[in-house]
C-alpha cells in the first residue's frame, strides 16, 4: 500500500476510536487540544477580527461612497460566505499547525509511539483523536467569534448612533443557508488543518530533522488543502446550476 | 497474567513467571521481541530504560498516571495509591510538588528514575521490561530504595531484567546486581 494511503487509513482508524473517548486520559487530551486551539486562539482572533471589520468599513467607503446600510450588509455576506471561515482557518493552521505536526513527529521520531503502545494505551486514540476532533471543533467556534468581533468592530466604527433599521437591513444576508455554509466550510477547513497536521507528523521518520520537515509539511499541506477546498466551495455551485 | 513462554531471536525460549525476575540478556532484537510478545499477550508494559522512558508531551503527573488511568484506575484510587508510594523514595511534600512542576524534558535523571519506579509501582498488573543500567550512575540511596519498591511491588507481575554487558568500575559508585 502507498504510504500517503497507509497514513491516510491511520487517520481514518483514528476517526473509529470514538468510543475511547470514554476514557479518562482521551477526554483529558481533547481539553487539553481544546484550551490550546481554541481558548488560547481568542486574543489574535479578537485582534483579527477587529482589524478586519475596521479595515472593511474603511474600504467600502472609500470605494463605494459612505453607505453605511450596504457597507455593513455587505461585510455580514462576505464575513458568512468566504472570510470568517478561511481567516479562521488559516489563522489556526499557522497558528496550532505545525506545533501539532511536531508534537506528534516527535512521538514518533523519539520511540515513544511505540511505548504508548506497549503500555497499552491506543496512539491513534489518545494522539490523534483529541486533534482531529478539536481542530475543526476549535475551527467552528473561533469562526463564529472572528463573526461577531469583526461586524461589531465594523457596527462600532461605521455608526455613529444606533438605527434599528441599519440592523435589520444589515442582518439580510443572515439565512440558514447562509449560516450552514459558513458552519460547514469552517467545519471542513478545520478538518483538513488537523488531517495535515496529524499526516505530517505521522510520516516523520527518522531523526531531529524529521521533525521539522513534519512542521513546514503540515503547514503547506494545511494551505493546499483549505485553498482547494475553498476554491470547490465557490465552484460547485455553478457545475450544478443549469446552463 | 501468571506466565507467559516466549521465543527470542535466537531461538531459545524464554519463561516469564508472576512474581519472579526473569533474567535475559540484553540486545536491541531480544527487547523488541519480548516488547512484541507481551504486546501480543495483551500485557500493559512498562519500561524501566538506561535513558528516556517518559512522554516529552505530557507533564510529570500525567506521565505517572497515564497507563493506570487509560485502563480503568479512578483518579481517587490513583492519589491514594500514590501517597503510599511517596514515602518509599524518600519524597516530601515539598519534593513531590517540585516534581511535579518540573517539565518532562527537564527533569534529572534520577528524577526520571523516580516517575518512571512510581509508575511502574502504581499501575495494577503492569509488566516490567527493565534494563539493567536503569540504576547505574544512579544515586546509591535512590538504587537502593529503587530495588526495594520494586521488590514489594513485583507479586503477581511479569518482569525482565535485561541484563547489558558489565560496566568498568567507576569510582564511588556503589551498583550491585539485584537479586535474581
Amino acid at each position: 500500500m502507498p504510504p500517503v494511503i497507509n497514513l491516510l487509513v491511520q487517520l481514518c482508524h483514528a476517526l473509529g476510536r470514538l468510543p475511547a473517548l470514554r476514557r479518562a486520559p482521551v477526554q483529558a487530551a481533547l481539553g487539553r487540544q481544546l484550551q490550546q486551539c481554541g481558548l488560547r486562539a481568542l486574543p489574535g482572533i479578537a485582534c483579527l477580527g477587529a482589524a478586519l471589520g475596521l479595515a472593511a468599513v474603511q474600504q467600502m467607503h472609500h470605494v463605494y461612497g459612505a453607505n453605511v446600510d450596504f457597507t455593513l450588509r455587505t461585510l455580514l455576506q462576505l464575513l458568512l460566505s468566504e472570510l470568517a471561515p478561511l481567516l479562521t482557518a488559516l489563522f489556526l493552521l499557522t497558528r496550532s499547525s505545525s506545533g501539532i505536526a511536531a508534537e506528534v513527529a516527535a512521538l514518533r521520531v523519539h520511540g515513544e509511539w511505540r511505548t504508548l503502545a506497549a503500555m497499552q494505551v491506543d496512539p491513534l486514540a489518545f494522539v490523534l483523536l483529541p486533534r482531529l476532533l478539536a481542530i475543526p471543533l476549535a475551527s467552528a467556534l473561533l469562526t463564529l467569534y472572528l463573526l461577531l468581533i469583526a461586524q461589531g468592530a465594523a457596527v462600532l466604527y461605521a455608526l455613529d448612533a444606533p438605527d434599528q433599521a441599519t440592523f435589520y437591513s444589515m442582518l439580510e444576508p443572515l439565512t440558514p443557508a447562509m449560516a450552514l455554509l459558513c458552519l460547514s466550510k469552517s467545519l471542513l477547513f478545520g478538518a483538513l488543518t488537523a488531517a495535515s497536521s496529524c499526516l505530517a507528523g505521522l510520516a516523520a521518520e527518522g531523526d531531529w530533522p524529521a521533525v521539522s520537515q513534519a512542521s513546514a509539511r503540515a503547514v503547506l499541506f494545511g494551505l493546499l488543502a483549505i485553498v482547494a477546498a475553498d476554491a470547490l466551495f465557490a465552484l460547485l455551485p455553478a457545475l450544478w446550476s443549469p446552463a | 497474567m501468571s506466565a507467559l513462554t516466549l521465543t527470542l531471536p535466537d531461538g531459545g525460549a524464554l519463561a516469564l513467571c508472576a512474581g519472579q525476575l526473569t533474567q535475559c540478556a540484553w540486545s536491541p532484537a531480544n527487547q523488541t521481541a519480548i516488547s512484541a510478545a507481551l504486546l501480543a499477550a495483551g500485557q500493559v508494559t512498562l519500561a524501566l530504560p538506561a535513558q528516556g522512558g517518559l512522554l516529552s508531551t505530557l507533564s510529570v503527573a500525567d506521565n505517572l498516571t497515564l497507563a493506570a488511568s487509560y485502563h480503568g484506575m479512578p483518579w481517587a484510587e490513583l492519589d491514594a495509591a500514590l501517597a503510599l508510594l511517596l514515602p518509599a523514595l524518600a519524597l516530601d511534600a515539598a519534593a513531590w510538588r517540585a516534581l511535579l512542576a518540573t517539565p518532562t524534558e527537564q527533569l534529572s535523571a534520577d528524577d526520571r528514575r523516580r516517575v518512571l519506579l512510581l509508575r511502574a509501582a502504581l499501575t495494577p498488573a503492569a509488566a516490567w521490561l527493565i534494563d539493567s543500567d536503569f540504576f547505574a550512575d544512579a544515586h546509591p540511596d535512590l538504587a537502593a530504595r529503587g530495588q526495594a519498591l520494586l521488590a514489594q511491588a513485583l507479586p503477581g507481575r511479569l518482569a525482565v531484567w535485561l541484563t547489558r554487558p558489565a560496566r568498568p568500575a567507576q569510582p564511588g559508585a556503589e551498583w550491585k546486581e539485584p537479586p535474581p
